[in-house]
This record gives C-alpha cells, structure tokens and sequence, in this order.
C-alpha cells in the first residue's frame, strides 16, 4: 500500500527529516511519534504531495507518488487525504458543505449527509462554522477527510484541543470508520493514549531521524531508544557505567542489565516497578524531594514519591509506608534494566 | 504549473514595474534633462519643498492624533457599533481630499459660513446691517496655510494610521495588559501599550507623510506652494526639463518614508501576539460598557469632522439654502442664491453627465483590470518566491503624480502611438502607474490572509489549481480583493494631477473637470458638481452591499 524510501527533507540547508524508511499494508494503522520539531508533520506533507522530497521516494500502491524533487502524482490524484493540526475547515462553509466538498464524485451531498449523522451532527448540517464547538469541528474534519474514501488517511494531532473524555470518543469514532473500510492511518501524536489506543505500529522520530518503526507491541516490549521511551512513557532513563557483562553501576547503585553490554557508558530504562524503598543497608541513600498521587485500576491511590541521590532524580511508588518530603530512605533498582541509545 | 510560473511569474514582475517605473524613466530620460536644467530646478525647489514637508508633517502629526485614538477607542466598543464607527471611519478615505478642501474654504475660510458666523458671535462681524458691508466681512485667511492643507490632508488620511493599530490591537491578547497592570500597576500598562501599538502608530504616520508628500490639488486649492505645484507650473510653461528635475529631490525622501513605514508595519506585525492567530480563539478583553460605547462615538465624531463632517455639512448647507426663499438669501455668499438645490443638480448633471458616465465606465475598466492583473502576479509570484520583490513596485508610489503625466505623454506622443496618446489608454497608464502598486500590496494581503493549509485541504479532496483557487482562495479572498477593486476605483475616479496632463482631447474625466471648476469659484453648480463626483465615487457600493448580503448563498452555489 504504502512504502517510504530514504525519505529526506531540509528547508533552508536545516535537514528536517532524515533516512526515514517504512512500509505499510491496507488497513494498517503507524502512529508518528517524537518530540515537537522532530519532523513527524513534514513527513506527512510528504506523504500527501504537498511537498517534493530532497531524497527517497514514496512508492502508494505500487507507483511512484514522490521522488527527489518531484511530485508524481499531485496531492489530488493521490486518494491520501489529512486531517491537519489546525484542521482546515473552509471558513466560508456551512457543516454539510465542509464534507459535501470533499464528497464531490463520491457520492456528493447525500453520502456527506450520511457521513455527518454518522459522526452524530446531523442537526448541525447547516451550522456555519463559526457556530460549532472545538469537537464538533474535530468531527467534521475527520468526516472530510473520510468522505474523500482515501486509501490512507494521515491525522496530524488531530485530538490535540479535546478534552480526555472527547478524545476517547473520537478514537472509538474513528476506529469503527477506519474499519468499516480498510482505511491505512498514520497518525502524528504526542499522546500516548492516542497511540496505545489505536496504532498497530510505531515510528518514533528524533530529530528528524528514524529510531524506532516496528509493530506497537515490540517497541512496548523493548524499546531501543531513549526518545521511544519518552515518547510512549514506558519508564525513567538513567545513566551507569557497564563495568561487568550484565552489569552496570549507577548513582542509584548497582543494577543488572538484560544484556551484557561493553565496558563504558551506558542509558538504562528502569521501569515504573523497579525502583523501590528498602529496608536495613541495602540499596543507596537518598532525600525524599516530593510526593505526588496517582490513581490505579481499583479503588485506591498509588503514592509515588521523587528522590534524589547526587542531583539525580527518580520516581518509585510507595508500597507500604507513609513518606514525609525530607526524609531519607534507601532505594534499590530490581530486576534487569534494558539498555537504550540516544 | 511551477515551470510556467518560471517564465511568467518574472515577466509580469517586469511587467508591473514597467507599467509604475516607465513614465517616471520617460520623464527623467527624454525631457531633455541636462546639468542647467537640474541647476535651475535644484535652485528653485527649496521653497515648494519646505511646503511639501511642512504639509506632510503636520499631516502624519494630525493622521497620528486622530488615528491611534480613534482605533484604540473604537477597538474597545461593543462588536455592532464597531462596524458603524469603522464603516464612518473609513468613508473619510473615499472623499477626495481636493473636496475636503473646498469644503473648509467654504466653511472656514475668508468668507466662511462657519467662520463668519463665529468671528460675528465673538463679536468681530460687520457692525452693519449695510449688504454691501455685510457681504465684504471676511476673516483672517487661516485657512491658506501650510497648517491647515495639513490639517486636511491629515483628517483624510488618518484611517491608515487607524487601521495599523487597530491591527496590532487586534493580534494582541488582551490580557498583557492585565499582566503587566498586575506587575507594574498603570506605568506597566502604559509601556506595554506603547510598545504594542506605537510601532504601527508610526509606521502609519509615515505611510501618510510619504503619500501627503506628493499631494497637488489640496495645496494648490488652499495657495500653499508645493513641489507638486512647481512641477505643474513648470509643465504649463512648457520647461519639461526642469519639471522632471524638480521631481527628483522628493523621491528619495518619499521612498525613504514610505519604505520605512512598510518595514515597520511588517516588523510590527511579526513582533505582535500572531501566535494568538488561527486555532487559538481571539480574546477581547473586558466587555465593552456604555462608556466605551460613548468615549468611540465622540472619538468618531472628532476623527470625522475634518474630512466628513465638513465636506458633507458644506453640500448640506448647499440644500437647506438652495431651499430658502431667494429674499432670504440677500447678502449671502452666492453659493445661498442657487434656484433650488434640484435645478443645480440638474445642471451639474448637464454640465459633466458624460464626464461621469465616462470616469465611472473608465475606472471601473481600470480597477477590473488591475484587480485582476494583480490576483494573477502575487498567485505566480508566491508560487516562487517572488512575493517580497512585489515590495519594490510600491517605490511608484513616490513618482509625484504631474512626473507621471509628463512621463506618459513624453513617451506615448509619437506618431506610431498616437492610438493610445489620444484615447483612454493614456489615462488607464496613468491610473495604473498611479495605484497598481496599491492594488498589488491589497491584493497581496488579501490571498496572504487564506491560509494555505485550506488549499492544501482542498488538494487533498481532489481539486485542481482553478477550482482550488475558484472555490476555496477566492471566496476566502474576496473582501479583500473587492477591498481592492474598491480602492483602485476610487483612487482612479478621483485622481486628478496626472488625469488632467494625460485625458484625451474632447474625452474629459470627472474629477479635473470639478477641480477645474473649484478653481473658478463657488458656485451652485459646482458644488452640485462635486456632489456628482462623491455619487460617481459612492455608486459601488451598492452592488457591492447587494453581493455582501447573499454572499453566503452565492458561495454555497460555488460548491
């Protein structure tokens, strides 16, 4: 359906996206992930045409679509459509009309009516666009792009100014849509509840670079890069010297890592569980600098408290004690410590 | 597409500048120019140009006392009376300001209805009830003086300085205020407001400086010499030599002033909260009251006077006395011994009905033309990058506007050309050379203000250039293109120093022939006259409000 070949942008002699290679099949859904400036919206105007690439080509349903400076197959033959971060919408139209733009040839008014009761605001049909709420415009850019029935579909923080109960409404919207007809998404978000939700697979860019482009459970399993694991929240990344295969010492003492690395530097990911307060002389030393709440999956609330040894801060939850900001206790890493780059 | 826009995009460049650039070249280059020439107009041109600057800054001092409260005030008042104070506001800039001028003649001058009336309340009147010397009380000529064609041109122009900060007010979220008010109580909000809204206040005085430079008919009415007028006389004396050298000592001043008041609108504009523009929602500071409603209107009224209020009281004046019994009129100014405000209308009619029908069919020929030649140069130029080199035409706007006749005429009178030195092409040059940089920069400003992410929107739903340009970037764009159609007209309609060099034999325009007129005198006929021209000047806008109203139908049907 889809294949991405050493995909390269720069504007202004700044390289913006690097390298970037993947492949997607019908129906498969890749979020974008990466700090702001990273590229992930860039690619996505590649990947509609609205800008040639410097390098690499984009190949959509086995035909050349873009090559190094060319557009192939301008944006309006390209059956992608994008829902853009600002969304877009034609200030000049009314709700229907919004779809009914896009719906032209594919079934025109009626199929934009449909469209639009779908996405629950059939009575909002001729409210001009300076009527509708923040999600009701949401909506009905999602529907516009739907009813273009593009074979990709490319949302660029399309959630972004929703609340978190609107968001999850729109994530179930869109996945029955997406189902419906097979529809490849790419979606560029920092939400990780947004990914988790409805990705299969993930491509985290840093700095304009690929460093992760695998299905969403592998990088959940073990994630190779320090921006995949900010990215989707899987942990703390802190530094340690490796000093034997399979270990390593930190500032929050000795740890053991899943693989036995060199000698020398290296970035560990230790998991929301590992940390812990211990008892007697094990672990090291360190100052309770905060304490904050969480909720869990049942009716309790889980305290997590930050410490410090030697400037360095980590968050452990407390299991069975009560914490004052402060105090001193002794903290240990359990359990194996994946080594991450970047 | 782009490889076309590659050819055409420079060319049409090219083009407009040739259209701007040509007769001031023409001018410079074939009068015959030479060393004695530019000695005797360099030797000459002090005083005409001590007029022209003692003018233009008392005009961007007044535009700037009118202007910045003007915005700040109205800006402040509740959303439906806005539209009414800023409809008032910029009416002011369709009134020619050669009829402003008249006006305060009329009203404040020697023989002055309003100044009359008020020198014989104070109790300086004829002390008389003789005709004779009742009729001969005049008062002080204040109204011949450099102050006061300030003061005029000022009160015309003080919407471009309005409109500069209005837009910085705009962009700018209002809570600042109450940040710094809460930092640095009222001395914080005063420095955050001046560092806001003083950057768009000058660049807009300068604007107004730099377009009051050049200005002919205002001071030539109100007898104050100015580099236009030197041109003029030398041009009427035949000596085009030294006509085109008294034009060069302005230009750089007014490309100077110009340039820079255009580079400070744009820094300003850049340095203001545009963050706050698109998806963010606009924040309108405290709910305007019944005070900010009232301090608008009285701020309205006052910005209005010297160029609305005036003119329009001055052909009120016109009815009400055209009306009075003619016993009632002895000993008045003879503008009062008209037969009937109807009988002057109809022989102003008489008098320049082709002259109108004429101007109205001409400009809006030349506005079309030039709206459309604009859409089509700032669509290919943005298209590869060309768009800041548009900046570069608006220096014609520095060519005085008699240069540009006598530019015209030195390079279209030649016998293979004599179709367009003796037809309406002439004018439709010098209209264009005149104002198409107006109409680009408007024109320009209009499709910057579509957001290209609609385009790219509409791309993506299938559609090809024209139908994203006719669907989508023109009903975006139109106001401000109607904007611009609108002011290319009546900068057109109303142009009258280059007009009056360029019109053809037996084909005269409205407005020299009303000025011409002023010239002679006041009379019920001509003032009649100048209410034709306001009616010529004013006949756009109903179709326009016509279209206004069911533009939202029409826009459905584009779908």
């Amino acid at each position: 359906m889809l294949r991405i070949a050493n995909l390269s942008q720069a504007f202004n002699g700044t390289t913006v996206l690097h390298d970037v290679n993947f492949s997607l099949a019908a129906g498969d859904r890749l979020a974008v992930l990466g700090p702001s400036g990273s590229g992930k919206t860039t690619l996505l105007r590649l990947i509609a045409g609205l800008e040639p690439p410097k390098r690499g080509d984009i190949i959509i349903n086995e035909k050349a679509a873009s090559r190094a400076g060319e557009v192939l197959i301008l944006p309006e033959h390209r059956e992608v459509a994008l829902v853009f971060q600002g969304l877009a919408l034609f200030p000049h139209l009314c709700a229907l009309d919004q779809i009914a733009f896009a719906a032209r040839g594919r079934g025109g008014r009626e199929s934009a009516l449909g469209l639009l009761e779908s996405i629950g605001l059939g009575h909002r049909a001729n409210a001009p666009l300076d009527q509708l709420s923040g999600g009701e415009r949401q909506r009905i850019a999602l529907a516009r792009a739907l009813a273009q029935r593009p074979k990709i579909l490319l949302m660029d923080e399309p959630f972004a100014s929703l609340d978190d109960e609107k968001r999850g409404e729109m994530r179930d919207l869109l996945r029955s849509l997406l189902e419906r007809d097979e529809t490849t998404l790419i979606m560029v978000t920092h939400s990780r509840d947004d990914a988790l939700d409805l990705a299969r697979r993930v491509l985290v860019l840093d700095q304009g670079g690929q460093v992760a482009s695998d299905p969403l459970e592998k990088v959940l399993l073990s994630p190779q890069h320090v921006a995949v694991v900010r990215a989707l929240g899987l942990g703390q990344v802190i530094p340690g010297e490796a000093f034997a295969p399979g270990k390593a010492e930190t500032v929050f003492g000795k740890v053991c890592t899943t693989i036995g690395t060199k000698p020398g530097h290296v970035r560990l990911l230790v998991r929301p569980s590992q940390p812990r307060i211990v008892s007697g002389l094990e672990g090291v030393e360190a100052e309770v600098v905060s304490l904050e709440l969480r909720p869990s999956d049942a009716r309790e609330v889980r305290r997590v408290a930050v410490v410090r040894v030697a400037g360095n801060r980590l968050r452990l939850f407390v299991r069975e004690r009560v914490l004052s900001v402060g105090e001193r206790v002794r903290v240990q890493i359990e359990g194996e410590c994946e080594p991450v780059e970047g | 597409m782009k490889s076309s826009s590659r050819i055409l995009a420079p060319s049409a460049v090219f083009l407009a500048a040739a259209i701007v650039f040509s007769p001031l070249l023409a001018a410079l280059l074939g009068t015959g120019l030479n060393p004695h020439a530019l000695g005797r107009a360099f030797h000459t041109a002090a005083r005409p140009l001590g007029g022209s600057a003692e003018t233009a800054m008392v005009s961007a001092l007044v535009a700037l006392l009118l202007g910045v409260p003007f915005a700040i005030l109205v800006e402040r008042s509740r959303p439906g009376l806005r539209r009414v104070f800023w409809a008032l506001g910029l009416l002011v800039l369709m009134i020619p300001p050669y009829i402003v001028a008249e006006s305060w003649i009329v009203l404040l001058g020697p023989a002055g209805k309003i100044s009359r009336m008020v020198a014989t309340m104070l109790g300086f009147g004829p002390h008389s009830t003789d005709p004779l010397e009742i009729a001969r009380f005049s008062v002080p000529a204040l109204v011949y003086s450099w102050p006061a064609v300030g003061a005029v041109m000022g009160g015309c122009f003080f919407p471009i300085v309005a409109l500069a900060v209005a837009s910085a007010f705009r962009r700018t979220d209002l809570r600042v205020f109450e940040s710094a008010r809460i930092a640095q109580g009222k001395r914080g909000v005063c420095r955050i407001a001046a560092h806001i809204l003083l950057p768009p206040a000058m660049g807009g005085a300068l604007l107004v400086f730099a377009v009051t430079l050049t200005e002919f008919s205002v001071p030539q009415l109100m007898r104050v010499r100015t580099i236009g007028e030197a041109i003029y006389e030398r041009i009427q004396e035949g000596d085009v030599a030294t006509a085109a050298a008294l034009g060069l000592p302005v230009l750089p001043v007014v490309i100077f002033a110009g340039g820079l008041g255009a580079f400070i609108l744009a820094r300003a504009r850049s340095a203001s909260l545009a963050g706050l523009e698109g998806e963010v929602p606009k924040f309108t500071g405290p709910r305007p009251d019944h005070v900010s409603d009232l301090a608008a209107a009285v701020m309205t009224f006052i910005a209005t006077i010297p160029a609305f209020i005036l003119p329009i009281t001055s052909l009120i004046w016109l009815v009400v006395a055209a009306k009075l019994p003619p016993e009632s009129n002895i000993g008045s100014h003879k503008v009062l011994r008209a037969s009937g405000f109807q009988e002057s209308l109809r022989g102003a009619w008489d008098l320049a009905h082709d002259d109108a029908v004429r101007t109205v069919l001409l400009a809006g020929f030349a506005a079309t033309l030039a709206a459309i030649f604009a859409i089509m140069l700032v669509r290919m130029a943005s298209r590869i990058r060309l768009g800041p080199l548009l900046g570069t035409v608006g220096a014609g706007l520095a060519v005085p506007a008699p240069i540009v006749g006598l530019g015209l005429i030195v390079l279209w009178n030649h016998e293979w050309s004599a179709a367009v030195y003796q037809g309406p092409a002439l004018v439709l040059l010098a209209w264009f050379a005149r104002y198409l940089p107006v109409t680009i920069f408007l024109v320009q400003g209009a499709l910057a203000r579509v957001p290209k992410e609609l385009e790219s929107a509409a791309a993506l739903a299938g559609r090809g250039p024209w139908e994203r340009f006719a669907a989508v970037v023109l009903p975006n764009a139109a106001p401000g293109i109607v904007a611009a159609w609108l002011a290319t007209y009546v900068l057109s309609a109303t142009e009258f120093s280059a007009t009056l060099l360029v019109s053809p034999p037996g084909g005269p325009l409205l407005a020299p022939s009303v000025v011409n007129l002023m010239r002679r005198g006041q009379d019920p006929e001509i003032a009649a006259c100048q209410f034709l021209l306001l009616a010529v000047i004013a006949l756009p806008l109903v179709p326009i409000s016509v279209a206004t109203v069911f533009r939202s139908r029409t826009i459905k049907g584009i779908n």
